[in-house]
């Protein structure tokens, strides 16, 4: 045609903060990790620095392969899993009654308030020649670390959820004739909901930092404790063996829950 | 004459702040009759949602006295059912979940909350949406389901606290039309606050004016247009005879409250 317009400048693209292309996403997480492998197996062959770092191939043919077939591993993760899941039961199943009991009565908010704040800021690493002077460096000592760090962080974000509900909700339930005790179960608990899961999400990550340096600490099971051990015997192969089964573990749990997340909040 | 069915009687309430003392209502008095459509307007700050809250019984008064058939209003109850502007749905509960959650204090049977449930939600067309969540909905259809929940558990009066306020000026006409249909077939008793001048005169059998800081009731208007009315009644003479008048009053309060 003869009345085209002259070729206009093209409009500027601008950020929109998407997660572009869902196959594509897919496609570079991947991409990365195999990436990384690679580097770090390139990097193992270089003559100084392979001596600090065992490469993948050493990890699984080396480390892997031994402890496995020792059944080292696997009772290692046995028991670092189960410290993980026990002491943040414990601490989720504190942290609910705590969180909505200081939601609900101010006065008892007031009292614990503070010593959560306090304790809050302090690594719970620090808190292990106290424990072990008191409990020794059986089960309870490294339970008790990790409950008490998954607690904190449980109970804060709970408490958040509580605090942030909207008024109105609770307002029209009352007009609706609902008892203190019916917007407790009615409102508070179902508004709370998400922030319980946020919190069990915290809660495990936390949990599993705690674990494996309360770990390193004293004991002879656990992958902290491989690590610690592999570490006086400079088996490297098996250091990074122990990292990458705690990261592992953590990326499983993680996903787990966020699963449940998906499931039971569909209506947010 | 019939005794009113609320009765609103010297009623002050002052908040204390950080920056001093606010008089939200002073001497506020106001009789409000079984099945009247009772609209109120003024500017932000006049004290109408304060008021709507002590009928609700979700806010205490200083003096005074406020009685609803002979009783005075001393907390929330079930014949007060409250329409707020954000909706207040509970995002956690589909629409039908919604729609039952003041049923059960009514204590009715599971079928007869299913049966009322269902006549509301065809009332304003909502039967489709009954399994949705409040977050699938838009904003008007959200007020539709926050109404007919209002309605549901049957109460002797409904307060609405600017329920089109959020509105596009097209969901608000449809709304503001489905209430009127609604009203002239049940002829509930509404207490509706709005600072649409124009909303009001279409809706309400009687519009109060109430002035600003302190709150106080400055002038009440009949709006002497008849039932069924519609969009179309906005053409009426009358009805920008009253809307003039009432605008003018209301005006006037804005301008002193920017003073």
């Amino acid at each position: 045609m003869s009345d085209v317009a002259a070729p206009v400048q093209k409009p500027r693209k601008l950020k929109d903060f998407g997660e572009g292309d869902r196959r594509l996403r897919n496609i570079m997480m991947v991409g990365s990790l195999l990436g990384g492998i690679l580097v770090w197996y390139l990097l193992s062959l270089h003559p100084i620095i392979g001596i600090i770092l065992a490469g993948p191939d050493d990890v699984i043919k080396k480390g892997l392969a031994e402890e496995w077939a020792a059944g080292r591993l696997q009772k290692n993760i046995l028991i670092s899993l189960w410290r993980v899941l026990a002491g943040w039961t414990l601490a989720f199943v504190v942290a609910i009654p705590t969180a909505f009991l200081m939601g609900w009565y101010a006065k008892f908010k007031n009292i614990v308030d503070p010593w959560i704040q306090f304790m809050r800021t302090i690594p719970p690493i620090a808190l292990i020649p106290l424990v072990i002077l008191f409990m020794g460096i059986g089960e309870e000592a490294k339970l008790t670390v990790i409950f008490v760090a998954a607690f904190l962080v449980m109970v804060v974000t709970i408490y958040q959820g509580v605090r942030g509900i909207d008024l109105t909700l609770v307002k029209a339930a009352y007009t609706f004739g609902a008892s203190d005790f019916d917007i407790f179960y009615r409102v508070i608990v179902p508004a709370s909901f998400p922030f319980i899961l946020v919190a069990a999400r915290l809660g495990i990550s936390t949990g599993l930092t705690t674990l494996i340096a309360a770990e390193l600490t004293g004991t002879i099971f656990g992958l902290g404790n491989m690590i610690q051990e592999a570490q006086l015997y400079f088996r490297m192969d098996k250091v990074m063996l122990g990292i990458i089964c705690i990261g592992i573990i953590g990326f499983m749990l993680d996903r787990l829950i966020l699963y449940l997340e998906k499931k039971l909040t569909r209506w947010q | 004459m019939a005794e009113p069915l609320i009765k609103i009687e010297h009623v002050n309430k002052t908040y204390q702040g950080v920056s001093g003392d606010v008089e939200a209502l002073k001497d506020v008095n106001l009789n409000i009759d079984e099945n009247e459509f009772i609209a109120i307007v003024g500017p932000s700050g006049c004290g109408k949602t304060t008021l709507l809250n002590i009928l609700a019984g979700l806010e205490s008064y200083d003096s005074g006295s406020v009685t609803m058939q002979g009783q005075p209003i001393v907390g929330p109850g079930i014949d007060r059912g409250v329409i707020f502007q954000q909706y207040a749905l509970f995002p956690w509960l589909t629409v039908r979940k919604n729609m039952q959650f003041g049923l059960k204090y009514r204590g009715y049977s599971k079928e007869k909350q299913e049966q009322i449930t269902n006549h509301y939600m065809e009332m304003v067309g909502l039967t489709e949406f009954a399994n949705l969540y409040p977050k699938e909905l838009s904003g008007g259809m959200k007020q539709r389901v926050a109404i007919a929940r209002g309605y549901a558990t049957s109460p002797t009066v409904l307060l609405m606290d600017e329920p089109f306020g959020a509105l596009d000026a097209q969901t608000r006409a449809q709304l503001q039309e489905d209430l009127l249909r609604t009203w002239e077939t049940e002829r509930k008793t509404i207490f509706f606050i709005t600072h649409d001048v124009e909303e009001a005169v279409l809706l309400a059998q009687r519009v109060v004016m109430m002035s600003a800081r302190p709150g106080r009731v400055k002038q009440t208007v009949k709006v002497d247009l008849p039932y069924p009315r519609n969009q179309e009644t906005k053409i009426l003479p009358r009805f920008n005879e009253i809307k003039n008048h009432i605008w003018a009053n209301v005006y006037q309060e804005y301008l002193s409250v920017k003073k």
